[in-house]
């Protein structure tokens, strides 16, 4: 398990970005932080690596603390976000440079740096300088030089964000699998939310130096435990309504109905369609409401610009939360028919 | 008067349209300037002295006779000439050694942004852009054997005083220390920008990797410097091989032809002796070495050195 207890993070300029920061992560699983730019999830992966110092609290891996080690004795493995290759040398010297600090001798250097190649499916790229592959064989060289030292956590800096839409795909799926094979603790960091639903075991959504919510995709998404998390996480976030006592409601852009369903209970909101995106079988609108809140719709049914319409979502689908954005009961007063 | 004015500004736009426009078209006419700089001051100069190493020409006499290759006979045959050969040689060879590994030791030492580093940093590049001769000056003062403070120094350390410029022995080591001193804020500098172009990820990378600093340096620092290297090589041998001015301010060549080099010996044959044939001989030499060892230095580097 990997815990981090209370950690305060100062940067020299003075700067206090993390306070009483507190994460376990479970053994053999793939967790997931995410966040908007700035957040802090970049640090907190580079203080696990030992990348950056601790200003305050402790890091510990597998019961041991490893708040003043150096990175190479921590037992990790990380892949860079521009892979972070050593140009002046070939593929197989890339992942040997670090095999060989670690105390192996040549030949069995030799065996892993071929057994790793080949799991990355790279075997005829061994002698090739990084300059002359690809973006996606490059991450996957990164890969493999983070596999070969065994470590017992890999921790993995938007590997993904500088390859095209669909190697990025393709790179997803392989890094699950790689997970399912390797079997150890995976912390990977995106700003990306769906690359966090779609991967992870575990979710950390986070918001300046803070942990908003921590859990399962499916928690995360069906029951997010403030505002930030319904916003930020699902495509696209949580529509928020605010009220006028400072509470706020939302809902989900896919559970709404123009047209009043049977035994209707639940909020109604009235505005008009400002933005409509036809996919085929189904229609995006953005839907400018009274209020003067824009919110995104999925419907089946289709209408024009300029259209006014009734929203009618059921009670069941609301979620409410407080003035301070945490999550509340649904209260019984909600906005009706106008 | 207006309208006169307008016939005048019509007819010369009319002139600069039909006569001047299509001569500034002409892609020849504009590289022309830099042609003809070229070709005055380069090929012209080459050619004449590549001509006149085969001739032997007396300017007060009016003698201009070809001889074949007498004058690289008497250049090879003269111990003068063969000696100062060796000296460029060695200054050359001891410079770049010297040199280079000190710029580098330096820039890595200074390569952080702090106010006192970058003073530093800017305090050592002074000297390259101090006249040759506010150099000269300032070293044969340090360098005096009587009153210089080298020799104070040294006997802080219990060492006997040097003669430095003024005896066979320690002439030219004494040139070499004034050079190398020059070009240090140079070298510098570039080998710092070297370092900057390094992405820091790489040095995580390679802390992750459980890489010691002492095998960092020698196997990112170093390989990821190669073009530099490549760069300040070229460059030193070259601005070694060419060396005059130092040598005419500091030792004139003394003593007994000691610290004399290639350049300064040219000067010397040419125009103190007035032995045109030989000093352009000489000349020859120093184009065909110079040019060979730039070429063989790119080639043999270009296999090694890494270039992103």
């Amino acid at each position: 398990m990997i815990s981090l207890q209370n950690i305060k993070k100062t940067y020299p300029n003075g700067l206090t970005v993390m306070d009483g920061f507190s994460l376990d992560i479970e053994d053999g699983s793939f967790t997931v932080l995410v966040g908007p730019s700035g957040c802090g999830k970049t640090t907190t992966l580079r203080m696990i690596a030992g990348l950056e110092d601790v200003t305050e609290g402790r890091i510990i891996i597998d019961g041991e603390d490893v708040t003043n080690k150096d990175p190479g004795d921590r037992g990790i493995a990380m892949v860079f976000q521009n892979y972070a290759l050593y140009p002046h040398m070939t593929v197989a010297k890339n992942i040997s440079f670090g095999l060989k600090n670690f105390g192996y001798s040549k030949e069995e250097c030799k065996e892993i740096t071929a057994n790793v190649l080949e799991l990355v499916g790279l075997t005829d790229y061994a002698n090739v300088k990084p300059g002359n592959l690809s973006g996606g064989q490059r991450q996957r060289v990164a890969l493999a030089r983070a596999i070969s030292k065994k470590p017992k956590v890999f921790l993995m800096d938007e590997p993904l964000s500088n390859l095209d839409a669909k190697l990025r795909v393709n790179m997803r799926s392989e890094l699950i699998r790689m997970h399912q094979k390797l079997q150890s603790t995976f912390i990977y960091i995106t700003h990306d939310q769906i690359e966090a639903m779609t991967m992870g075991d575990y979710i950390a959504v986070m918001n300046e130096g803070k942990i908003m919510q921590y859990g399962t995709p499916e928690e995360i998404y069906s029951d997010p435990q403030n505002v930030f998390t319904a916003k930020f996480i699902g495509d696209p976030g949580m529509n928020i309504v605010k009220m006028p006592d400072g509470s706020s409601l939302g809902f989900r852009s896919s559970k709404t109905h123009f047209s009043k369903p049977d035994d209707f209970d639940g909020a109604v909101l009235s505005g008009e369609i400002s933005t409509r995106e036809r996919l085929g079988d189904i229609n995006h609108y953005t839907i400018m409401a009274d209020s003067g809140e824009e919110f995104a719709v999925r419907n089946e049914e289709f209408f024009d610009f300029g259209h006014r319409v009734n929203l009618y979502i059921k009670r069941g689908d609301l979620y409410a939360f407080g003035p301070d954005g945490a999550r509340c009961e649904v209260g019984k007063d909600l906005p009706g028919e106008v | 008067m207006a309208e006169k004015l307008n016939a005048v500004r019509a007819r010369l736009r009319d002139f600069f349209m039909k006569r001047i426009n299509p001569i500034f078209q002409c892609p020849y006419v504009l590289i022309a300037p830099a042609v003809i700089l070229c070709i005055t001051f380069s090929v012209i100069p080459t050619i004449m002295s590549i001509r006149n190493s085969f001739f032997r020409t007396d300017y007060v006499m009016g003698v201009d006779k070809f001889v074949g290759l007498s004058n690289y006979d008497s250049i090879f045959s003269d111990p003068n000439f063969l000696q100062v050969f060796g000296n460029t040689l060695i200054f050359t060879a001891v410079t770049v050694l010297f040199a280079l590994p000190l710029a580098v030791l330096v820039a890595v030492f200074l390569n952080k942004n702090t106010a006192i580093h970058n003073f530093t940093q800017s305090v050592i590049f002074t000297p390259y852009i101090i006249s040759w001769v506010s150099i000269a000056a300032l070293w044969m003062f340090l360098m005096d054997p009587q009153f210089g403070i080298l020799n104070l120094v040294l006997g802080y350390f219990g060492i006997e005083p040097l003669m430095w410029m003024l005896s066979e022995k320690t002439a030219l080591a004494s040139i070499i220390i004034v050079s190398i001193w020059k070009s240090l804020g140079y070298n510098v500098m570039i080998v710092t920008s070297g370092l900057q172009s390094i992405p820091n990820e790489i040095y995580e990378a390679a802390r992750l990797d459980k890489s010691n600093k002492v095998r960092t340096f020698f196997k990112i620092t170093v390989p990821m410097l190669s073009p530099t290297f490549v760069f300040l090589v070229t460059t030193t041998i070259i601005s070694t091989f060419s060396t005059y001015d130092l040598i005419k301010l500091m030792t004139q060549g003394g003593p007994r032809n000691s610290s004399n080099l290639m350049v300064y010996w040219i000067y010397q044959t040419g125009y103190l002796e007035f032995n045109v044939g030989k000093a352009m001989a000489g000349g020859v030499i120093l184009l065909l070495f110079i040019g060979v060892i730039s070429i063989a230095n790119f080639t043999m580097m270009n296999k090694r050195v890494h270039y992103k």
